[in-house]
């Protein structure tokens, strides 16, 4: 299982993108500008909703006003993120499978916080039809909050613990 | 809250090395990338509820948008280059 994860960390260093950008003296740096601009918008917005769901700060707007306006915005930041965290994986695939919290962070939190976020997209209007948000509502929005902080964690764990990016 | 909690926990991390990151240019291109960049943030908050009342959003206010947006992302630019320029953090 692991030499398939290992083959495929592989091929994806020897991709033309993923050549380019590690061969490249400038590249690496900017493509982690644009991933983090894209993971900003992402969290962002992901999170406004989140607090709102747990009722912190103003009433207005409601949790599913705020989902539906910042929908759009979200997903855009999304697809920056992964664009950009897709090739600074493909840069050092295989250096980066090594590190503990990279693994914890791209098998187990990043899957798990997106498969709550689609439920939490998807429960939002459910859970405000009251002025109040219902207890579930504020459960599953301090659920989603938790697991990105834990994402972000597992990230700076990362840079700090890597020796591409921290040697 | 969110801004005092990034400035806070900024500033510990500068505390580590302060002189370090004190000397060398894109830290200082970065504090003053944000600080114009909170300046403008600032504007618009200020402004906005004007801005909001007129039925075309006002040129004033798309250009100082465009400008905050441009600020905010040289900021993380800078950012990121700041290790890899000078091997600090």
């Amino acid at each position: 299982m692991y030499d398939a994860v290992l083959a495929c960390c592989r091929w994806l260093e020897n991709t033309p993108w993923g050549m380019t950008v590690r061969d490249s003296s400038w590249m690496y740096p900017v493509v982690l500008w644009v991933h983090f601009i894209g993971l900003s918008m992402w969290l962002g917005t992901s999170l406004a909703v989140d607090l709102r769901l747990m009722g912190v700060g103003a009433a207005r707007p409601t949790a599913v006003e705020l989902s539906n306006s910042l929908l759009a915005w979200k997903w855009i930041g999304f697809g920056v993120a992964f664009v950009g965290g897709f090739l600074l994986l493909s840069a050092e695939a295989t250096t980066y499978v090594t590190n503990t919290s990279m693994r914890l962070k791209l098998v187990g939190l990043i899957p798990l916080a997106l498969v709550w976020h689609l439920v939490v997209q998807k429960r939002t209007s459910s859970w405000t039809q009251d002025q109040h948000t219902s207890a579930a509502g504020k459960c599953a929005g301090s659920i989603e909050f938790v697991l990105w902080i834990a994402v972000v964690t597992a990230s700076v764990g990362f840079l700090l613990t890597n020796a591409v990016t921290h040697p | 809250m969110a801004w005092g909690a990034v400035a806070v926990s900024g500033f510990l991390l500068f505390a580590v090395e302060a002189g370090d990151f004190a000397a060398v240019t894109p830290f200082r291109v970065k504090m003053l990338v944000v600080l114009v960049a909170v300046l403008s943030a600032l504007a618009i908050e200020w402004r906005l509820p004007q801005w909001d009342r007129a039925s075309v959003m006002p040129v004033t206010a798309k250009v100082v948008a465009l400008i905050s947006l441009l600020l905010w992302s040289g900021a993380i630019l800078v950012s990121v280059e700041i290790p890899a320029l000078t091997g600090l953090g």
